[in-house]
């Protein structure tokens, strides 16, 4: 033992003698990858246990590092541990170190806490749940359909415990836009990355947001990050983007964000197409597809936080799809000749909010447009334009720990230009339709404004502290179109019933306006409905990251005056006019869902199960299912990554929806296509439907970029799902169309 | 709006199941109604007579004897996704005690016009009186349903008669015969034609219909054509006017049948027999040794 001690006294006299000949050594660290600098971070040289540590800019200076080969040593929490042997002498007098997180998914340091909901009727998924969940390819609202109370949609329509997807409202920011999706569901209209959190409001949902008898989805962009200057690029089959953002100026207090995607799918197709007329013998094109979709979308933001308490955000977002015919189709009864159409819209998105204090805050938004819709399916032209204008303002005071306040209010003005001239059936909102050639031609033009006012008061009051909150609420609409206001109170009790469990009660009333683009609606009235939620939620977490969590409950909604089809004649000064529409329908909606999450370290497990049942009646009084009557709706997903891969899973079972049988076809001489003759309404039902998606994704980091690379493959096993039922011109033979049989992605995306 | 979506989908749809084409004539089928009158004028007052003629195949059938029925009644609103029904049909009696034999058609295998019937559309102003004013002027359909059974056998064809106060009443398109341009004996598809002519001036029809806030728009009337066919072959077998379809002989005797449509009612039909590509049949012979196989 004395020997040893003895040993090390020589050994530091040796070091001591050859740090007299040392040099100075200047370096930064970095993490690897995003090539951050690193602040506060220590260095240590071994074996003289030198050490060094980084100001804010990542640099570090040895003034007198002995000259030879030496360890350094870095443990940083976050971050692999550094150890590396270097040598230096006058000529090598920098370094640069980047260091490795152990992960690199943005928002794994989650904070748990008892985060208190202003609206229990409200699930949010964060942007590191819905990048990561198989079979919804990273997509936002996709990835919604992941959760209870989602009903199952091939065109990813969104459709809200068994409410028609009509039901539904899309917004980004609290603002109104008329569609979420690009075509056929394939993407949500902002790139995932510049999202920070999805919300999904179902039954009994709060004061703040209106006109929807279903519910709600909202998109929540998110801050560009100041730190450094931030790009991403990807490519996949069907689409290319990426991203930029930073800082503006040398500040951190004013940052940009520019972001966007273009899809050239239609382009993949068109090649495909006219690759197989090329090698057609009769000059046909022998191709699966006869439209080419195109999109893009563009989001530019800026927000400054240089006022301490007034912070001010633009938000620009435009988004366009664009389809066009791929030959001239004559033989469809649906409508004969091309397609061609344009969707698009922008919204500039102002917002502003005042801190007065910690207890009491402002916020207001405007949001400024324009929605252009161009369809002309054969000879049919739709033409809709809206220039749109909603306002959104709150104020929030927590007046006492047991009481708080806001009052809000959320205005929409439209002027539109509506353009039709198509055939009757395309207002036909019945299951099985007369095909489109077979109805009469509808001319008119429409030009008018609407002005939609909400206001609303909210409150929060605590009876018993950490016991029992009640939530007593109230919301006035005026719809203008409609020419009618109504008050909807909506509210709910929120009991503590311990630490880890919480049990709500929400109920509400709703009235959603109704009306069709282009064409009178009659005398419609909004649509009204009236919600019942009761929700049990335990987390056994205990504050920490790992462990089960628990959400159950049961929802019930009573449905009046709903928008049915009428083939009626309504009474005008002029004469008979067709009514087109009535509010004659009625229905109700009852389900249970549950939803069980579990995480441990990088492995989480869901199970999300819901059972509705949806029922609706008409004028006759006869009752039967909704389209939405999805009884039971399974989806169990999981993911488990381990180093820089990550392996994730999806399977989801979905009783097949109610359709209407056809008995068979009447030959309709005008338009030289067969009327389908229906059966029972909504008495026959699809297979049921079922899906396994796996998703792997690898990441490779290197210095200063990190490159991924996903394979997501929808329904890997094959299943046949059937989406509907075909039948042949004369409705005598019938056969189910099944789903894309499989759905493979490759993607790459490079990020710094 | 987002019944567009859903539209676009059904269109992109990526698996079409095989089934019979819509063009190949076999079992019963009808090919249309031409009606002499297809648009009737709304401000007559007295009765107006209307006369319709079915034209069907049966190829298959060999000659059957079909029980005939025809009821008429106003539209009950089958563009607004009304049922088709009659409230309070008006029925129609169908020569030859209600029968049709398609034994009548044999020679030009079992193809072609069925005995015209007869409608009498009483005071059309007073039937669309009660409508206002735009829905009169762009017509109200005044459906005839037509009925023909055998056994089990079943067929339901429907014409509408429009009757409109607009001014210029919609009239038939006329074929005057289908040509071929290219010899039959061809074994590869070759363009077919026909010529039509027209009731103004070689041209299709222009016509005016009301918008629903009461302004008149022109229009001009688009039509399309439809070949149907039995042992031979028609690619693609519906096109629209100024396109052209192209054809495939065959080595036997074969039928094709032209039906131009204006889409307002306005039809017109020409069967024609056509006699076997002489050189396929002379290859069927030498592939079928000299079996009467190749005489269909």
């Amino acid at each position: 033992m004395r020997l040893n001690l003895c040993w090390k006294i020589i050994s530091l006299l040796l070091m001591t003698s050859e740090a007299f000949a040392g040099v100075r050594i200047a370096g930064t660290v970095f993490e690897k990858g995003t090539a951050k600098p690193l602040p506060q971070v220590n260095i240590f040289v071994l074996p003289e246990s030198l050490q060094a540590s980084t100001n804010e800019a990542g640099e570090f200076v040895f003034a007198d590092l002995p000259v030879g080969e030496r360890e350094w040593i870095i443990n940083v929490t976050g971050y692999k541990r550094f150890k590396e042997k270097f040598t230096y002498d006058e000529d090598h007098t920098e370094v640069k170190i980047y260091l490795e997180k152990k992960s690199y998914h943005e928002f794994e340091t989650t904070v748990i806490g008892k985060v208190e909901r202003r609206d229990p009727a409200k699930k949010t998924l964060q942007q590191e749940e819905f990048l990561q969940i198989p079979g919804a390819g990273g997509d936002p609202v996709r990835a919604v359909e992941n959760l209870p109370g989602v009903g199952q949609s091939f065109t990813a329509d969104v459709a809200i415990q068994g409410s028609p997807p009509e039901d539904t409202k899309y917004l980004i920011e609290g603002h109104e836009i008329p569609f979420m999706f690009h075509f056929f569901g394939l993407n949500t209209v902002a790139v995932p990355e510049t999202v920070k959190s999805v919300d999904f409001l179902s039954a009994g949902y709060g004061v703040e947001f209106g006109r929807a008898a279903g519910g709600v989805i909202n998109l929540n962009l998110r801050q560009p990050r100041t730190d450094r200057m931030r790009g991403m690029a990807f490519v996949d089959f069907t689409a290319a983007g990426g991203y930029l953002e930073g800082k503006l100026g040398h500040d951190e207090k004013r940052n940009f964000f520019l972001g966007g995607r273009y899809s050239y799918l239609g382009e993949v197709i068109k090649l495909g197409a006219e690759v197989a007329q090329k090698n057609s013998e009769d000059g046909e094109v022998p191709f699966a597809f006869s439209t080419a979709p195109t999109y893009y979308d563009l989001n530019l933001s800026y927000h400054d936080a240089r006022h301490e308490k007034l912070k001010f955000s633009f938000i620009t977002l435009a988004a366009k799809d664009k389809v066009v015919s791929l030959r001239e189709d004559a033989q469809n009864t649906v409508f004969a000749g091309t397609i061609f159409g344009e969707f698009e819209f922008f919204r500039l998105i102002p917002k502003l909010s005042y801190q007065f204090d910690p207890d009491t805050r402002l916020e207001t938004s405007m949001a400024a447009g324009v929605d252009q819709q161009r369809f002309r399916p054969g000879r049919q032209k739709l033409n809709f334009t809206n220039q749109r204008y909603s306002w959104r303002g709150e104020y929030r005071k927590k007046f006492s720990p047991r009481y708080e306040f806001a009052a809000g209010t959320d205005f929409i003005y439209e002027r539109f230009h509506h353009e039709v001239r198509a055939s009757e059936g395309f207002f036909d909102e019945n299951d099985l339709r007369t095909p489109l050639e077979a109805t009469k031609l509808l001319i008119t033009e429409k030009r008018g404004n609407d002005l939609r006012q909400g206001y609303y008061l909210s409150n929060r009051i605590t009876v018993v502290a950490n016991k029992l909150m009640l939530t007593p609420n109230l919301r006035y609409d005026y719809f203008g179109w409609h020419a009618r206001g109504y008050l909807q109170p909506r509210g709910g009790v929120v009991y503590q019933v311990n630490d880890a469990a919480k049990l709500y009660l929400n109920s509400g009333l709703y009235y959603q306006p109704e009306f069709e683009f282009g064409i009178d609606a009659g005398d419609l009235k909004p649509s009204k409905s009236i919600h019942y939620a009761l929700k049990y939620e335990h987390d056994w977490r205990g504050g920490s990251y790992d462990g089960f969590t628990l959400a159950a409950g049961v929802f019930y909604k009573d449905l009046r005056d709903l928008k049915l089809n009428s083939d009626a004649q309504l009474k005008t000064k002029d004469g008979l006019v067709p009514e087109r529409f009535n509010n004659d329908g009625k229905g109700n909606v009852r389900g249970a869902e549950l939803l069980l999450k579990y995480k441990k370290n990088t492995a989480h497990l869901n199970i999300g199960y819901t059972y509705t049942r949806s029922r609706r009646s008409d004028e006759s009084g006869k009752d039967y299912p909704s389209p939405q009557d999805q009884t039971h709706n399974l989806n169990l997903s999981g993911s488990y990554r381990w180093g820089n891969y990550t392996l994730a899973s999806r399977f989801r079972y979905v009783t097949g929806v109610p359709y209407t049988p056809v008995r068979g076809g009447v030959y309709f001489e005008n338009a030289d296509t067969y009327v389908p003759l229906a059966g029972d309404k909504l008495s026959a039902r699809l297979k049921d439907f079922w899906q396994l998606d796996v998703r792997l994704d690898r990441r490779w980091v290197f210095n200063t970029w990190i490159l991924s690379l996903y394979v997501d493959v929808q329904n890997i096993t094959l299943r046949d799902n059937q989406i509907g039922t075909a039948y042949s011109f004369d409705y005598s033979q019938s056969a189910p169309t099944y789903f894309i049989p499989i759905l493979p992605t490759f993607g790459v995306k490079g990020e710094f | 709006m987002k019944k567009i979506y859903w539209l676009m989908l059904i269109l992109s749809a990526c698996n079409v199941p095989d089934f019979q084409e819509f063009s190949e004539l076999g079992e019963l089928r009808m090919m249309g109604i031409v009606a002499d009158k297809p648009e009737i004028d709304g401000a007559r007052t007295d009765d107006v007579q209307v006369v319709l003629t079915p034209y069907l195949s049966d190829i298959l059938g060999g000659g059957r004897k079909f029980k005939v029925s025809v009821a008429s009644c106003l539209d009950p609103g089958l563009s607004r996704g009304a049922r088709l029904r009659c409230l309070k049909p008006k029925h129609v009696p169908y020569p030859n005690g209600n029968t049709f034999d398609t034994s009548a058609l044999a020679e030009n295998n079992y193809t072609g016009a069925m005995d015209a019937v007869t409608i009498t559309i009483a005071n059309p102003a007073q039937l669309i009186a009660t409508r206002a004013a735009q829905p009169r002027y762009n017509g109200i359909d005044y459906l005839v349903i037509f009925r023909l059974t055998h056994g089990a056998t079943n067929l339901i064809a429907v014409k509408a008669i429009s009757i409109a106060v607009r001014e210029n009443l919609n009239r038939n398109p006329e074929i005057e015969k289908i040509v071929l341009d290219e010899e039959l004996a061809s074994s590869t598809l070759k363009p077919i034609a026909i010529d039509v002519s027209f009731t103004s001036a070689g041209q299709q029809e222009n016509y005016t219909e009301m918008s629903v806030d009461g302004r008149i728009e022109s229009l001009t009337e688009s039509y399309f054509i439809t070949w149907f066919y039995r042992r031979a072959r028609i690619k693609p077998a519906r096109i629209l006017f100024g396109q052209q379809s192209k054809y495939q002989s065959s080595p036997f005797a074969h039928t094709v049948v032209a039906v131009v449509k204006d889409r307002r009612g306005g039809t017109a039909i020409k069967v024609k027999q056509l006699p076997a590509a002489a050189r396929l049949k002379e290859l069927c012979q030498q592939l079928t040794e000299g079996k009467e196989l190749c005489e269909g």
